[in-house]
Parts: C-alpha cells; sequence; structure tokens
C-alpha cells in the first residue's frame, strides 16, 4: 500500500509540476513577441507596464477598444495622458476581475490618478461574465498573479484558475498569439441588424438581470478601492447607436440608490452618438467614432 | 457524482484512504461502509431515488431467500414474476410511460379520436436500467437454481448499488459480483495499479475523446443543412468515436475503480471497432448487456436453435428490446433493427461465429481482406449510429438526405480531435489483445509504458473537455 500511494503521490506531483512548467516557459515564450497596450487584443499583463499611468480604462469590449490598434494612440493624444487598459472583450471579464486587475497593479505600485470605469449595461446587470472561464486565455502564466487570486474572492475560481494553465498549450489562442496591427479601425455599419440583436441581446443576458446585487457590493469595493489610493473614479456608461441597452433604466436607478451617482463622476453617454459613421457594429466605436467620442468627452473626464 | 468531476477527485481518494486504512479490519465493515459510500454516491445527483433503489434491492433480497425456501413451482414462479413486475414496473414507469402516452395519444388522433391523456412531469432516475437489470438477474439465476441466495442483507444491497458500476454499468451478474463481497478483501499493488492505469485510459477516452468530438457532432447533428456531405458523414464517424469513447471510456474508470477496492468486474468492451462482421461487434460492444440480453431474453426464447422463422424472430426480438432499452424514442427502436437487419445474413448462413479471436492475432497488421471487413462493419454501425444520436426520426432521414443531396456548404475538419482519435486507435490496435489499452504486460518496456501514460496524462490536462459533461449513457 505504501509503494503505492508513494507511486501514485510521486507520478502526480511529477504530472502537475510538468504541466505548470510547461505553461510557465510557454508564457515566456510568447511575451517575448513585443506586445504593448496598443497590440494586444485582450491581454493586459503581457505587455511590460509603467511606473504610473494618469488614466486606467475598465470594463469589458466598449473599452477594450480604446486601445486596439491606433485607437490607443489617438487616446493618449487627445487626453495628452498616459494610458493603461485593463478592459477585456470577448464576454471575458466581470466586474469582479477588473477590480481584480485594479487592484493588482496597484499592489505592484503602479501608480494610477484616474480610473474610468465604462460601466456597460451588460457588464453591471448580469453575472455570467464573472464565472466565465476563459478570463486569463489571453494571460501569460505569472505565479505572482496566479496566486493572488487563488487567495481573491471570485466565482467558479479553481475551473478558471486550471483554465489560466490549460489554455498555455492551446496553438490557436495562445502559442500563436502575436501583436496586433496598428491600422485605424475603419469599417463602418451598413444599418442596424434588429433581428441580430434581438439574438444578441439574448446571448448577454443569458439569465436575465441577475448581476445587479452582486455588481452593487463590487461596484462599492471598487470605490472603496480606489479612495484608499487616492484614485479619481469616473463611471461612464458608453454610447450605443441604438441608444439606451435592454435594462439602462436598472442600471441608473442602482447608481441611484447606492448614491454612486452623487459620490462619483457619472456620465451616461448612451445617446450621444447616433451617427453610423462612427460604429463599426451596433455598439462598438470605430477609430473615426473613438476619436469624435473623446474630442467631446475630454474635458469632462479630464477634471 | 460524476467521474470527471471535481467532487469525485475528492471522493475517490478519501474513501479509498478510509476503505485501506479504517475499514479494513472485518468483512463486515468493508461492506458497510461500501454501502454507504455507494448510496452517498448516488444521493449527490439526487438523494430522493436512493428510496427506489433501496426499495428495489428489498424486494429482489426478499424474494431471493423466499424462492431457496420454495420448492413449489407455481409459488417459484409467483415470486419471479413479483420480482418482474416491480422492477420493470419502475423501469416503465420512469422511462417508458411518456413514451406510450404519446404514441397512445398519436395512434387514435390518427384515427380522429382525441385522446385526454397527459403526459407527466418526471424526472429519470440514473442508472436505473443498470441496476434493475443487475437485481433482476439475481433473482431470474437463484429462480434457476444457478446461485445460492444470499441470507447477508448488507452484501445483497452493496451489491446492488456498488458505486463503481452503479449508474452506467458494466451490469455485473450476481455470479460474479456477489461472492467477491463475501471475501475480505486485501490490498493488491498490482490490481490497483492496473486499477489506475485503466482510470487514466477511461478518463482520456472519456474527456479527450468523446467530449472534444461532442463539441462537432453537436454542431453537425443541430444543423445538417449547413454543411456539405464529406462533413455529414464526418459528423457520423465522430459520434462513433463520442459514444465509443464517452460509454467504454466511463466502463474502464468504473472497473479501474472497483479494481482499487479490491473487486474485479468484467470486461464491458473489447475494442469492438476492429470487428470483422456485426456479429462480432456485439460480442465486443456493452459485453455485459449483450450477454444479458443473450441469457435471460434470447435462450429462453429459443436461441437460434430452431428453425429459420424462429432464429429471425429471436433476433428482431433480442435487438428491438436491446434498442428499447437504450431510450423510449423510435430512433433507438430503428437502430436496434437496423443491428438486427445487419446480424441476420451471418446467422442465417451460420456465419455469426466466424470471428471470435483477436483480428490480426500475433501480427502487425490486418490483411487487405481483415482491413475491408473491418471498413465495412465499421460503416454500418456508423449509418445504425445516425439513427441512435439523432433526436428524432424525421432529423435522423432529414441528416441522411443531406448527406445525398452533395451540395456544396460549409465543411469542417477538426485536425486535432482526428489526431487524438488516430493515437487511441493506434494503442487500442497495439494492444487489442489486452483489456484495454494502457494494460501492463511484462514483455512491456517499462520506459515505453511510462512514456505512454505521460502522455495520455498530458493530454487529458491539456486536451480534455473539463466542463463536466455527463456520460451518454446516464440517461439510458
Amino acid at each position: 500500500m505504501r509503494k503505492f500511494l508513494k507511486k501514485i503521490s510521486l507520478y502526480g506531483f511529477v504530472l502537475v509540476f510538468g504541466f505548470y512548467l510547461g505553461a510557465y516557459l510557454l508564457s515566456i515564450y510568447v511575451s517575448s513577441r513585443d506586445f504593448d497596450n496598443s497590440n494586444t487584443k485582450n491581454s493586459v499583463n503581457i505587455f511590460p507596464k509603467k511606473e504610473s499611468y494618469d488614466f486606467a480604462f475598465m470594463g469589458i469590449s466598449h473599452a477594450r477598444i480604446y486601445s486596439r490598434g491606433s485607437n490607443y494612440k489617438i487616446l493618449q493624444n487627445l487626453l495628452d495622458s498616459s494610458i493603461l487598459n485593463l478592459a477585456k472583450g470577448g464576454g471575458k471579464c466581470g466586474l469582479n476581475d477588473q477590480v481584480f486587475y485594479l487592484k493588482y497593479y496597484i499592489d505592484k505600485d503602479v501608480d494610477i490618478t484616474n480610473v474610468i470605469l465604462v460601466l456597460s449595461p451588460t457588464l453591471f446587470l448580469t453575472s455570467h461574465l464573472d464565472s466565465a472561464t476563459n478570463t486569463f486565455n489571453d494571460e501569460p502564466l505569472d505565479f505572482d498573479f496566479y496566486m493572488r487570486y487563488l487567495t481573491y474572492e471570485a466565482p467558479n475560481k479553481y475551473k478558471r484558475l486550471f483554465n489560466f494553465v490549460k489554455t498555455k498549450y492551446n496553438t490557436k489562442t495562445w502559442i500563436t498569439l502575436k501583436p496586433i496591427s496598428d491600422s485605424r479601425k475603419t469599417k463602418i455599419i451598413d444599418s442596424i441588424d434588429h433581428l441580430k440583436l434581438k439574438k444578441m441581446f439574448k446571448l448577454y443576458y443569458p439569465n436575465g438581470f441577475d448581476g445587479i446585487n452582486q455588481n452593487e457590493k463590487t461596484l462599492m469595493r471598487l470605490k472603496n478601492l480606489c479612495d484608499q489610493n487616492k484614485i479619481n473614479l469616473k463611471i461612464i456608461i458608453p454610447p450605443a447607436l441604438f441608444g439606451e441597452w435592454p435594462g439602462h433604466d436598472l442600471l441608473k436607478n442602482s447608481l441611484l440608490k447606492n448614491r454612486f451617482v452623487e459620490e462619483v463622476d457619472f456620465y451616461d453617454f448612451s445617446n450621444m452618438i447616433k451617427e453610423k459613421k462612427y460604429y463599426y457594429d451596433e455598439h462598438h466605436l470605430n477609430s473615426d467614432g473613438i476619436e469624435y467620442f473623446f474630442k467631446n468627452i475630454s474635458e469632462k473626464i479630464n477634471n | 457524482m460524476l467521474f470527471n468531476s471535481f467532487e469525485y477527485l475528492i471522493f475517490l481518494p478519501t474513501v479509498f484512504l478510509l476503505y485501506w486504512f479504517v475499514f479494513n479490519k472485518h468483512l463486515k465493515l468493508q461492506n458497510l461502509f461500501l454501502l454507504v459510500i455507494s448510496y452517498v454516491f448516488y444521493g449527490w445527483w439526487d438523494w430522493r431515488f436512493l428510496a427506489l433503489i433501496a426499495f428495489s434491492s428489498f424486494v429482489d433480497y426478499n424474494i431471493g431467500l423466499r424462492l431457496d425456501r420454495t420448492q413449489e413451482q407455481r409459488k417459484r414462479k409467483l415470486l419471479l414474476y413479483i420480482s418482474m413486475l416491480v422492477n420493470l414496473g419502475f423501469l416503465g414507469y420512469f422511462k417508458y410511460y411518456n413514451f406510450f402516452i404519446d404514441n397512445f395519444k398519436l395512434a387514435f388522433e390518427s384515427i380522429g379520436i382525441n385522446m385526454h391523456l397527459s403526459s407527466l412531469q418526471i424526472i429519470l432516475p440514473v442508472g436505473i436500467s443498470f441496476y434493475t437489470f443487475q437485481t433482476m438477474s439475481y433473482t431470474i439465476d437463484v429462480y434457476r437454481k444457478k446461485l445460492e441466495p444470499t441470507k447477508n442483507v448488507i452484501e445483497f444491497f452493496a451489491y446492488v448499488s456498488f458505486f463503481p458500476q452503479l449508474v452506467a454499468g458494466p451490469i455485473e451478474r450476481a455470479k460474479n459480483l456477489l461472492p467477491q463481497f463475501k471475501v475480505k478483501r486485501k490490498f493488491s499493488y498490482d490490481l490497483a495499479s492496473d486499477g489506475m492505469r485503466q482510470i487514466l485510459w477511461g478518463l482520456f477516452k472519456k474527456m479527450v475523446i468523446a467530449d472534444n468530438c461532442a463539441v462537432y457532432v453537436n454542431q453537425i447533428f443541430d444543423a445538417p443543412q449547413d454543411y456539405n456531405s464529406p462533413t455529414l458523414i464526418l459528423g457520423a464517424v465522430l459520434f462513433a468515436f463520442q459514444i465509443y469513447g464517452d460509454f467504454s471510456g466511463y466502463s474502464d474508470i468504473a472497473i479501474g475503480t472497483a479494481k482499487l477496492f479490491g473487486f474485479n468486474l468484467m470486461q464491458n468492451f473489447a475494442t469492438p471497432y476492429f470487428s470483422r462482421d456485426i456479429a462480432e461487434f456485439w460480442r465486443r460492444w456493452h459485453i455485459s448487456l449483450s450477454t444479458w440480453f443473450r441469457d435471460y431474453v434470447y435462450i429462453p426464447l429459443g436461441g437460434s436453435k430452431g428453425g429459420k422463422w424462429m432464429k429471425v424472430r429471436n433476433t428482431f426480438i433480442i435487438f428491438l428490446v436491446s434498442g428499447f432499452w437504450h431510450g423510449a424514442n423510435w430512433t433507438f427502436i430503428v437502430w436496434g433493427f437496423l443491428n438486427a437487419l445487419f446480424f441476420l445474413p451471418l446467422l442465417l448462413t451460420n456465419n455469426n461465429r466466424n470471428h471470435i479471436d483477436v483480428v490480426a492475432s500475433n501480427k502487425m497488421l490486418p490483411s487487405i481482406k481483415e482491413i475491408f471487413q473491418i471498413g465495412v462493419t465499421f460503416v454500418l454501425t456508423c449509418f445504425a449510429w445516425i439513427f441512435f444520436r439523432a433526436k428524432n426520426m424525421s432529423s435522423a432521414l432529414n441528416y441522411l438526405q443531406e448527406i445525398g443531396t452533395f451540395q456544396s456548404s460549409e465543411a469542417i475538419l477538426p485536425v486535432k480531435v482526428l489526431l487524438v482519435i488516430a493515437l487511441m486507435v493506434l494503442l487500442e490496435w497495439g494492444h487489442r489483445e489486452r483489456s484495454f489499452a494502457l494494460q501492463y504486460s511484462p514483455s512491456d518496456s517499462v520506459i515505453k509504458m511510462r512514456m505512454i501514460y505521460a502522455i495520455v496524462a498530458f493530454l487529458i490536462l491539456t486536451f480534455g473537455n473539463f466542463e463536466l459533461t455527463e456520460f451518454i449513457y446516464f440517461d439510458f
């Protein structure tokens, strides 16, 4: 029996060690490809960080697009500031994990002056993003980050951490990951496809508006974290070609109820841009759109 | 509790250590512990249905004792019928009630009569088809005086609910399993190591083969109109490997787990896709169910001993019942019917036992003739699997129709999945004379086998699907 237990433990250890070591080496290999904040699609930890940033953006794809390709430069020029984009697109990261990313960089002594939370209604109203298992698919395995997340309170945590390591062996999404091009996003939407929108809302709100209670608490934690570190927190609802998202009122009411509107700078830009030429799809701005948007709001968020 | 779940990862080592270090002093204690953990294992899914297993065990335990005490044939028959009624009654109610009601209504509606019968919202208790057949085999064997009934209630209850094979087999005969509960188990390093290797192979087949095939199979079968003919054919082939990986994977984990506790369960799959005809396929696929039907249905009906018509009748009965056992849907019945059609010519020409031994025994490669035979058998099997997989008859026919249209639409070629299937086929071919592909033989090079174990384990971690998909046979 002892021999059996010894062998099983030894094989188990070697297997797990090899699994982590391989993932770590593959992370180093992929990270060596000259990534920076402007040429990553969804990775936050893959590029080296500066000591300080004027702005950190948080959110989902509606914030992530601010730094994809040439948009990053556009934004830096318009705001005349240094920018760190912590947002993650592709339905990969909920509010709880966004707070974790921010906390991680604060703990790593990255100095941040302003945080702009791009609070898309789908990010706030649903809970499924917080338990998505693909959150760390595009991140290199960093044991410090891994260990900190291990002690962080998050749903589905172990499965997500396991996927974090496992996905480093994925040839399609990780091993071949390369910096994206820095060209302008010039595509313009033809017209609003209402059928597609209907399907999209179903996909974005798979269990209805089930995340409000949890995300109210997470917002409060974010506010406290910012207060403790003397960071200005600003919340914006991003523009969409169709205007307000389903559940928009619920989001606003929740912010009102929790006095966020009074205590934090809050701007609702849902209906601000209604011209097709500024969008590449129904709710994502193209490069012209981002330029137009930030020209109009830079004063507000720079204050 | 699923074998591929996190809970099981905690459950198995815990009960293993408790079993060998705490409850190993007495046989009674070992059996009682196995009974308790088996009920915990099953109750993890839904504790309410434990009452069903307990009741079924209680009935058959008592009937077994009464059969032993009664010599009067009429009374013995009555006791057997009571057992059948209880077991098949539960099975019929939970599994087939809605099927009969729906078809009854449809039949009457077709002649213009509206029957006001409503279907029931019933949950199918996991594993009911398996443990029902297991308890029934006990009572039938006692009735036939082929088995002494057990007088130990714990032994019997533990035999019915033995957790490794409770929910999806192998359907163990009392003759094989029950005597193992009567002897105190001693830890065997070789048996436990063999069990671990079999669990590893089972997990590979389930998580790497079956669950990765499932992604494409679901995609293709859900919208066959979107794909071209080669992709639809590939969909059927992938399903053949999905169901094989899923079910034989479960069986391997079950048998391997039993070995960890000192038990030997029967082999349930023996490289069925290397079969040279359908008869051989059915001797190698779901062996515990095929032999159950052979012993308790086919042979009592007269088997293949009677005239031509009797052979035809019995063959159809056995395959149709086998199809129906899989589920209350016409697709399963047609699947059984097709297999009967494929099998019958072999039986009627006395060619059904041509291939008893392993293909290309003692050779590296099969002959051209054997390759052709294996190919034809595989194609026939895949054809029948289309009905097995389809949601209903019209979907199955639609799938076949789409294969025949040869329209150029979307194509799928899952290269990685095909590569791991190729690895599985290669390993199974190389070790086809063993009870599972990773089984160690003294003639093996230790380094080679360790390399294979490492690759298989690594593939499970890196390419396995950890999304907790249920085993297909849980639904049967």
